[in-house]
């Protein structure tokens, strides 16, 4: 398995055998061929994340101030909404992950980066068919599904990028100088299996009426079992074990973890159309499915958390830990709502509110974009060789963004529980579910405008570091923040 | 009953399948044991916690 | 050789699941006809049911009421539990995951005024005061009078100030849509060797 191809000009040891320098030599020189690539994936996502922040935080105010920028069409919710979704899934969170990604393939495979110019291409592509998808759905053309608004065009030219990027990472793997290979690398390889796949048969059309809801549902939440949650998964196996120092509590556990979590996550679709027109057999596999999810989601969390609570110190002390801690037991909490969140009791009352939304968010910001973050700070060091100049900024990011997702979290959680009360009590007018979430919504919003904050913070510090700006420093933003001078 | 008699079953072959797919040999030992230390080396060795940056030598970089 | 192994396994966990909660519940609706079957659209109710599209109508209204005895769509009036066959001529399909505002499906059949759709896509808050729902200006058209066979909006003179306010084509057949939305009939459901008819 292990690879002797050599496209490198020094000659590579296996790394067992070989001393610390050189170890250290061969790291420093693929974080450097990989450093373009990553950077530009990331430049973009940094884009889109400010863009879909802005596009969230008007949609979320409009409930409470329907008439706000009301005359215009290409500003009205119906169009804002989809136009946020598109742009953070698509744009900010599957750009941030391949950039990641890219860095990751380095380190896993040890090995240069294969193919950089595919990669060049597919950020062109990927962010054109971004740009023409996003114009499109505010002129007026979306596909009508949800996850699915962006016109053919640019649905084939954000398809054309991701393969572009999955045939550099698999030129990559197929090259690697490792014997071994990680638990992250699994997660990520099932990932650029999966997404082509999956993206085309969705945008295929195929089907009609029902048939293609179910294959809708399928698709968005399959978004999340291929793409979202194994880059995220992938992050934190790798992030936490390696900042710490230790590895992960137990690899049989990863194991296990991984082949339940393909095989059950991939049935859970229809458990957005409970009590809908599709066949009972088939929503209640998809529940089932669901329950089955505490499988590999706690070997997942004994994972990831045992290792960090052993070393909290550490994960107060490390902004990457902070986030990529962070986001890991937001998965947990996540993952085990969603699996009581898809029975019919709890569908009966949050089907059709706001409870869902929050859910959504807490899972792509809470556990996805926090470890993307805690991603990014890791390696923009190491592939711009700049240390993050203002340790300050770091917190600011970290409190805004946390305190936001948990602000937004609690406000549409509780909101849409009281909505879905008031929806299924026929004794109430309607309009009492709409207005039982007003103060809600209130709340909601504040926590998206400070989310919104924390990632323009961010942003300012990755432009700030690929033009390398700032006060020089030599020692990393950990001991900044902590402010121990003797700390490693 | 009928959701948590499925889940049962299904988890139970599930699990027959992993149980199998490890007595078998599809995972080796050595991967089971050592495989958490592969993305440490003699450079970063375990026990030594890496958020340094590599510009840890202190040369600004330009 | 293992690479290749574990290729497949991840490939087939994939296929799986398409097969079991897409593919195999496609090839049975789709042998589902009805035989007093939805009616299909006219020529303007699909250009409204674009204009619903493009307006992102779907990210509030859900177009599914649930059965008895799950949620209290029953009680509310809003319509027999819809059937598969119910929506055959529907693409995309617009079932929906909010109700942000009600269920649509039978809208119809509750408001069955065009007059009244009209005022609502003006301005939601001039029927129901606390209506978190947009407004739609853009279908609309201020002219001086109206032309044959279009009605004005009968709004307070303080907002059209002599003008008069009436439906676009894309606003007519945006509430040509809407008023087509009534299910409330019973579907005769047909499969190969029996019938069954929908609550």
């Amino acid at each position: 398995m292990g690879s002797v191809s050599d496209n490198f000009t020094t000659p590579i040891q296996p790394h067992h055998s070989s001393g610390a320098e050189h170890d250290e030599q061969i790291r420093i020189l693929i974080d450097e061929s990989v450093a373009a690539p990553t950077v530009a994936y990331l430049a973009g996502a940094m884009v889109w994340l400010v863009v879909g922040s802005l596009f969230g935080a008007l949609a979320s105010l409009k409930f409470n101030l329907p008439d706000l920028l009301s005359s215009q069409a290409i500003l009205t919710f119906g169009r804002i909404r989809p136009a946020h979704l598109n742009t953070v899934v698509y744009g900010w969170v599957s750009l941030a992950g391949a950039g990641v990604t890219v860095w990751l393939m380095g380190r896993l495979c040890r090995a240069p980066i294969q193919w950089t110019g595919l990669l060049y291409a597919s950020v062109v592509v990927w962010n054109l068919g971004l740009l023409l998808g996003t114009g499109l759905i505010l002129a007026g053309f979306s596909g009508g599904m949800e996850w699915l608004e962006f016109p053919l065009p640019a649905a084939l030219l954000i398809a054309t990028g991701f393969v572009l990027f999955a045939v550099s990472m698999f030129r990559t793997f197929m090259l690697r100088k490792v014997d071994h290979i990680y638990v992250s690398l699994w997660y990520i390889l099932a990932a650029l299996v999966w997404f082509p796949p999956l993206y085309i048969i969705a945008n295929a059309g195929l089907y009609q009426g029902v048939s293609e809801a179910a294959m809708n549902w399928w698709f968005a939440h399959n978004l999340l079992t291929v793409w979202v949650t194994p880059i995220g998964l992938a992050c934190a196996y790798y992030f936490i074990p390696k900042v710490i120092g230790r590895p992960i509590y137990s690899y049989y556990l990863g194991l296990l973890g991984f082949w339940t979590f393909a095989l059950f996550y991939n049935w859970n679709g229809l458990h957005h159309l409970v009590g809908g027109p599709i066949p009972t057999w088939a929503v209640s596999l998809s529940i089932v499915a669901s329950l089955l999810m505490f499988i590999p989601v706690i070997t997942v969390a004994i994972n990831h958390h045992l290792t960090a609570f052993r070393h909290l110190r550490m994960v107060k002390q490390s902004p990457t830990l902070r986030f990529v801690v962070f986001g890991a037991m937001c998965y947990t909490f996540v993952s085990v709502q969603g699996s009581l969140e898809a029975t019919r009791t709890m569908q009966e009352v949050v089907h059709f509110t706001h409870y869902t939304v929050a859910h959504a968010h807490l899972g792509v910001y809470a556990f996805a974009s926090m470890v993307l973050f805690g991603a990014v700070y890791y390696l923009m060091p190491r592939v711009m060789r700049w240390e993050w100049p203002y340790p300050g900024a770091i917190k600011v990011h970290f409190w805004t963004t946390s305190a936001g997702i948990a602000l937004y979290f609690l406000a549409g959680t509780a909101g849409g529980w009281l909505q879905g009360e008031a929806m299924i009590d026929a004794t109430q007018p309607f309009m009492n579910s709409v207005s039982v979430t007003l103060p809600y919504l209130w709340a909601r919003s504040a926590g998206g405008i400070l989310m919104t904050i924390g990632n323009v913070v961010f942003v300012w510090q990755f432009a700030v570091m690929v033009r390398r700006a700032g006060p020089l420093r030599f020692t990393s933003a950990w001991s900044r923040i902590t402010s121990h001078e003797d700390t490693p | 009953m009928l959701i948590v008699g499925m889940g049962v079953v299904g988890g139970s072959l599930a699990l027959a399948a992993f149980l199998w797919a490890v007595r078998n040999g599809q995972f080796s030992a050595e991967d089971l044991h050592e495989g958490g230390s592969a993305i440490f080396d003699s450079s970063d060795p375990p026990d030594t916690p890496t958020n340094q940056a590599s510009a840890r030598h202190g040369k600004r970089v330009r | 050789m293992r690479v290749y192994v574990f290729i497949l396994g991840v490939l087939a966990t994939f296929l799986l699941g398409w097969i079991g909660i897409v593919g195999i519940p496609a090839a049975m609706l789709g042998r589902v006809a009805g035989e007093q079957e939805a009616k299909r659209y006219t020529a303007e109710q699909l250009h409204g049911r674009s204009i619903y599209i493009r307006e992102g109508c779907m990210y509030c209204h859900s177009q599914q009421p649930r059965a008895q005895g799950f949620g209290g769509d029953q009680q509310r009036l809003w319509g027999r539990a819809s059937v598969p066959a119910d929506y055959v001529y529907d693409r995309p399909h617009l079932l929906g995951t909010m109700r942000t505002g009600p269920d649509l499906f039978n809208i119809a059949a509750r408001q069955p005024s065009q007059v009244w759709h009209s005022l609502h896509l003006f301005n939601p808050r001039l029927i129901t005061p606390g209506s978190v729902m947009p407004r739609y200006p853009w279908l609309f058209a201020a002219k001086f009078s109206p032309a044959p066979g279009e009605t004005p909006l009968n709004l307070p003179d303080s907002l059209v100030r002599g003008n008069v306010v009436v439906l676009t084509d894309e606003g007519n057949d945006l509430v040509a849509y809407l008023l087509s939305l009534d299910h409330t009939t019973p579907i005769l459901m047909r499969r190969n060797d029996s019938t069954r008819t929908s609550q």
